[in-house]
């Protein structure tokens, strides 16, 4: 996990796969999210098959998996299924 | 205030065959799609029986489509959830989860069902480390290991027949001793060897550790006999339950919490209130028959609207007398609809 050390922002982690039918239901309340929260928090997708290190770096078993890491890179907040982006946002500004 | 005509709550094919409908006609509907967008269907592998595809479709690609051809005719669709519906006022007030309010003249409730759950304190602690409820999003992590897939419809056997391409070993747990599954699904699992069926018997507790589920506690009731299987996933398809929480206090229900329609329509207890798909129908729960009553919802509105009278300020409906009871309002004579307990 040494990549999300000493971060700028906090990040929020998108665990999804192309053949996942919730990952894509989710994917355009996440472009919100990033739209809204841009100066709050990065967000980065992560495709588990083409990045599966990271995944099992982070215990994923299920998709779609939110993680949201403070600065520091330690996991601060983490969802499996699918939600609203008012709770996204929450959690990112419970992070401030 | 933000004033419709037409507000959709819900995307399954329901929510957006009705938003086909009525955008059609010209009703200018909003969607709120809510938290699930594209509804169960997105969690399905390929839908084979929904006419029109022939080599079958992939339920989110479905949505997608139905999605698209909704926006064709002007749909809108907004990703919050309603989280709150004032049916005592005219228009009705809507409030959203991201807090928007709106005023809209009809409402059409397709908010379909949610998967069902054991309800073991297990099974919430270890969801997303080992338990789920959708074999086509969470069956990947399980090559080669084992699971469990818990129930004895055609849910169940379809998680386990997907599973079985992916996992060494799938014990499918049947509370009964046969299954509610149709004839032509159980034929399918007959054809796969690395499924074994355990009828009789009830998942009782699921077992792991800081890593995730390794086990689960069987208990076949016909042998009084406890056992353990070490498994590494365990899939949850004991059925849905209708998302009607936030309707309850207005609408008839039945005694499974789905919502009352009047036969033969999508009318609910409330004038202008209409009810289309999985949230309304406990027998068929069918992606085609939700979108026929997603048409119908859609058409009830229009003609709702379109029979609608205003007097002194107050909107009745002086039609369709013979499914609908007469109440005096302020001394205007208003249809009421009427549903049998």
């Amino acid at each position: 996990m040494n990549i999300f050390n000493n971060l700028e922002k906090p990040v929020l982690l998108q665990f999804s796969a192309t053949w996942c039918g919730p990952c894509r239901a989710l994917t355009p309340v996440i472009d919100q999210v990033e739209i809204k929260m841009t100066e709050h928090a990065d967000v980065k997708r992560i495709d588990i098959d083409k990045q599966a290190q990271i995944a099992s770096d982070f215990s994923i078993r299920a998709v779609p998996t939110l993680v949201l890491l403070d600065k520091n890179g330690e996991i601060f907040w983490r969802h499996t299924g699918l939600i609203s982006e008012k709770d996204i946002i929450q959690q990112i500004e419970n992070l401030k | 205030m933000e004033k419709r005509k037409c507000l959709i709550i819900g995307s399954g094919p329901a929510g957006y065959t009705a938003a086909i409908y009525a955008s059609r006609s010209g009703l200018n509907p909003v969607l709120f799609a809510g938290l699930q967008i594209g509804g169960q269907l997105i969690t399905t592998g390929e839908v084979d029986n929904f006419p029109g595809y022939a080599d079958g479709v992939r339920g989110i690609q479905m949505m997608e489509d139905l999605k698209q051809q909704s926006e064709r005719f002007g749909t809108e669709i907004r990703n919050s959830e309603v989280i709150h519906i004032d049916f005592n006022e005219r228009p009705f007030k809507v409030t959203t989860g991201s807090g928007e309010r709106l005023l809209s003249e009809t409402i059409i409730i397709a908010t379909g069902a949610s998967a069902k759950w054991l309800g073991l304190a297990s099974e919430a602690q270890y969801y997303g480390a080992g338990v789920s409820a959708c074999a086509t999003c969470d069956g990947y992590f399980y090559k080669d290991k084992d699971v469990v897939v818990v129930g004895g419809g055609d849910t169940a056997i379809e998680e386990a027949t997907f599973l079985s391409h992916l996992v060494r070993k799938v014990y499918l747990l049947v509370r009964k001793d046969t299954f509610k599954a149709s004839k032509i699904m159980q034929d399918r699992l007959a054809h796969i060897d690395n499924v074994d069926v355990l009828f009789n018997t009830e998942l009782s507790e699921i077992l792991g550790d800081d890593h995730g589920v390794n086990g689960a506690k069987i208990y076949n009731k016909k042998r009084d006999k406890e056992e353990t299987l070490v498994v590494q996933g365990i899939f949850i398809a004991i059925g849905h339950t209708p998302n009607t929480k936030i309707f309850e206090a207005d609408l008839s229900l039945d005694n499974n919490g789905y919502i009352k329609t009047i036969p033969g329509s999508a009318k609910t207890n409330i004038p202008g209130v209409f009810a289309c798909g999985d949230v309304q129908d406990s027998e068929y729960r069918q992606a085609v028959t939700a979108a026929g009553s997603g048409c119908m919802a859609a058409m009830d509105a229009e003609r709702y609207l379109s029979s609608r009278l205003q007097k002194n300020g107050i909107f009745c409906v002086e039609s369709n007398i013979n499914i609908s009871t007469v109440i005096t309002k302020n001394g205007i004579n208003c249809i009421e609809n009427y549903i049998n307990d």
